[in-house]
């Protein structure tokens, strides 16, 4: 068992005991088994004896049904009986039947009576339920009593009685087969618990002497190599590394002390060697280090004293004692880098006025760029004002060149209507020139009237003067009608000529009504011009309007960006003059440092002004709205470009 | 009928015009005066006569009196007149261009034709009416149409 774990050992100890544990609840569970078995008969008959008992009654019901309808002398009575025997019969039967299931050992037995009681009903019985069906009176009923006592009831005694043995029987044989029962459980319990015990003691026993040799043995023996190895005894052997148990791995682990410990001593006296040894060295070292400590504290004055005047910003110091040569490389390292220090500094003095001189400058230029691009801004806002009110201006245009154009439509409307009117009115002229025309020809009538009755005037007188002074006063008469005709014949002439003259007139009036038709048509023509005209001007103002918007939006990003220049500018300002401060602070500190004076001292003196830039330039909003206005008045545009370029 | 003479005392005419000249015949001499109507003309008839009229049936020459007065021949129109003249015994229509007055005048104011006109204007022109600046000639009607009175007689 050397080879195997602890823990199969433990494993083997156990499953010993697991076979017995095994053994012993085989023997119980077969014990069980049976007493069940035994258990499960009896219960079986118990549940016979039951169906016996009532199959029984049911006999005893059928032979009072069968007496029922003896006695019975109505039909209805005799039904009745008639089916309730038939009940009887069947419940008999069925309680047999179920007997014969419930108790398979006596179903043998119980199938005999089943056939005796089958017997008793139908064939003993027969008879006497013929009679008893037939039997309707009383004399019937007493003449059939007789066969029915000698043949049928007498039956039914022995098989009842049978069947009650039978009953009796079972109940004894379930009541014995209980208590042999009893008598095999009580042996099996106590075979069981001795045989328990036995065993028990064995395993517990075997168990301890097992455990004992095969762990407690091997732990005890190292236990004791271990106390040897701490008391200091590196002789002592390890036993048992050739175990591959963990007894064996223990036993390897406690060699691995054991050879550490012998390694550890060795070096023990190899470090109190050398310990000896260090010792010697450090006393020798030690004067040496005394010798040089004189040396160093020479140098370091000479030093502390150089650089304490470089602190005080002396740059033209320089060490002149030698140092020991291992130090004297030190001491013209300081005087190298004294002078190049001072030249330095005599370059940075030199290229801060330098930078002071160019940041005032920048510092001016911001300031004036500032002011400018203020007045940039402040200009544009004009542009922008400006802008709006010319394109407010250019919208009433385009309103007031819409109405115009209503305005000449209206005025072509009348001119048109004008002609019309004139036609109407020549017409008319035509109609007085043709009543002249009719009135000349009434008029030619009444002249012609006039020279007839002055001729017919003129032949009277001739009569009359032929009649002699007869005809006297015929004559007079006749000189009174040539009057008259004469005076018609004038005032016909008048009329004619007054008519002439209303003819030569109305002439006139149409050729002037002609005139002024064709000059209205002109107007109208005129009036289609400046229709067209007026609405180019709307068109062209419209046209200025939406260039004027972009104008403005091209403003307005100027606006933006003048406004981003500005707070640069600002920004720039700011920055600038803090350069200045900070160029004054370098050239003071500088200023601090003495250096060897040179002649490059060059400080430039700040440009003057340039006078023209702090000039305000004239608004070049006011210039452009200038501009746009005589743009749309139709002026030329060179003077604008000068102005732009000042700008 | 011959000339009615009645000196001393006032005799009435009738003046007409002929051209631009007034002139004037004795009311006597006239038949009846009427408006032109138009002429047929008469094949192979002396110049001055237009041609004949239907006179309520009988046939009336016309004479243009101013073709015969010397005068351009008359265009005849509606204002035209013809005097419808009775000359020895013959019914002669004159053609003149406008009846203008009966007159009724002394015989005192009619003046004689003066010597310087020839003959054949004294033939014509009986005497001479000077009235209101004008001066009216008094013809003779015998002289008129000769050739008639001949042809007639």
């Amino acid at each position: 068992m050397k080879n195997v774990p602890i823990i199969g050992k433990f494993l083997a100890v156990l499953a010993l005991f697991g076979v017995f544990v095994l053994g012993v609840a085989f023997y119980a569970t077969s014990q069980l088994k049976k007493i069940d078995a035994a258990y499960s008969n009896i219960i079986d008959a118990d549940a016979a004896t039951p169906f016996l008992a009532r199959s029984n009654r049911a006999l005893e019901a059928a032979r009072g049904s069968i007496g029922d309808l003896m006695i019975s002398t109505s039909e209805d009575g005799n039904r009745q009986a008639e089916a309730s025997i038939a009940d009887s019969r069947k419940r008999v039967l069925d309680f047999m039947d179920q007997a014969a299931k419930a108790s398979p050992a006596d179903a043998a037995d119980i199938q005999g009576l089943r056939a005796q009681s089958l017997a008793v009903i139908d064939n003993d019985c027969a008879e006497s339920i013929r009679l008893g069906k037939a039997a309707t009176t009383p004399a019937d009923m007493f003449k059939s009593l007789p066969t029915f006592q000698q043949q049928c009831a007498t039956k039914f005694a022995p098989v009842s009685v049978a069947v009650a043995a039978k009953v009796d029987s079972m109940t004894k044989a379930a009541s014995k087969a209980s208590d042999d029962l009893t008598a095999v459980t009580n042996r099996t319990v106590l075979l069981t618990f001795g045989v328990i015990l036995g065993g028990l003691a064995l395993v517990i026993g075997f168990g301890f002497f097992a455990i004992r040799t095969w762990v407690v043995a091997p732990l005890k023996g190292l236990n004791g190599t271990m106390e040897n190895l701490a008391k200091g005894d590196l002789n002592a052997a390890v036993t048992g590394q050739d175990r591959r148990d963990e007894v064996g791995s223990m036993a390897k682990t406690v060699q691995v002390f054991k050879d550490a410990a012998i390694e550890k001593q060795r070096l023990e006296a190899e470090a109190a060697d050398q310990r000896c040894r260090t010792e010697e060295e450090r006393a020798r070292n030690e004067a040496e280090r005394e010798a040089a400590a004189k040396q160093q504290a020479m140098v370091v004055e000479s030093l502390a004293t150089g650089l304490s005047r470089l602190s005080d910003g002396d740059l033209m110091f320089r060490l002149t004692t030698a140092f020991a040569t291992e130090y004297e490389k030190l001491r013209s390292d300081f005087n190298d880098a004294m002078e190049k220090l001072e030249d330095t500094m005599k370059v940075v003095s030199a290229n801060t006025d330098g930078i002071r001189s160019g940041a005032e400058e920048i510092s001016q230029a911001s300031d004036d760029l500032s002011r400018r691009t203020e007045q940039q801004a402040a200009s544009l806002e004009e542009t922008a004002a400006a802008l709006d009110e010319i394109t407010a201006t250019v919208r009433k245009t385009a309103s007031g060149a819409k109405d115009a154009s209503e305005v000449v439509t209206l005025a072509k409307a009348e001119a048109e209507h004008s002609g019309a009117v004139v036609a109407e009115a020549v017409q008319a002229m035509g109609e007085i020139e043709q009543s002249s025309g009719q009135i000349s020809q009434i008029i030619g009538v009444i002249d012609e009237i006039a020279f007839q009755t002055n001729l017919l005037a003129l032949n009277a007188g001739v009569e009359a003067a032929r009649a002699g002074d007869a005809g006297k006063g015929f004559a007079v008469v006749a000189s009174e009608v040539r009057a008259l005709a004469q005076r018609s014949a004038e005032a016909a002439k008048e009329i004619k000529t007054l008519i002439s003259a209303s003819s030569h007139q109305v002439g006139q009036g149409v050729a002037l009504v002609g005139d002024t038709g064709r000059a209205l048509q002109s107007i109208v023509t005129q009036v289609a011009k400046i229709d067209t005209l007026v609405l180019e001007i709307a068109a062209s103002a419209q046209e200025q309007a939406t260039g004027l918007q972009q104008v403005n939006t091209a403003v307005n990003q100027m606006d933006q960006v003048v406004q981003q220049n500005a707070a640069m500018v600002e920004e720039q300002t700011a920055a600038t003059h803090s350069l200045k401060s900070e160029t004054g602070e370098l050239a003071a500190l500088i200023g601090r440092f003495k250096v060897a004076a040179t002649k490059g001292r060059v400080r430039s003196a700040p440009r003057p002004a340039d006078a023209r830039r702090d000039v305000a330039s004239p608004s070049p909003a006011r210039a452009m709205a200038r501009k746009v206005a005589a743009s749309i008045g139709g002026a030329a545009v060179a003077v604008a470009e000068d102005e732009w370029s000042e700008f | 009928m011959g000339q009615p003479a009645h000196h001393g005392s006032a005799r009435e005419l009738i003046s007409f015009r002929v051209g631009a000249q007034d002139f004037c015949v004795d009311i006597m001499a006239v038949r009846e005066i009427r408006g032109w109507t138009p002429a047929t003309a008469l094949p192979g008839a002396p110049e001055f006569v237009c041609g004949v009229i239907n006179l309520r049936g009988a046939v009336l020459p016309i004479v243009d009196l101013a073709f015969r007065l010397g005068f351009d021949t008359a265009d005849p129109t509606a204002k035209h007149v013809i005097i419808v003249t009775e000359i020895g015994g013959q019914v002669i229509g004159l053609l003149v261009d406008a009846v203008s007055d009966i007159l009724s005048v002394n015989e005192e104011a009619i003046q004689p034709t003066p010597d310087v006109a020839s003959d054949a204007a004294r033939s014509f022109v009986r005497g001479l009416l000077p009235s209101e600046g004008r001066m009216i000639s008094l013809l003779g009607l015998d002289h008129i149409v000769p050739e008639f009175n001949l042809e007639a007689a």
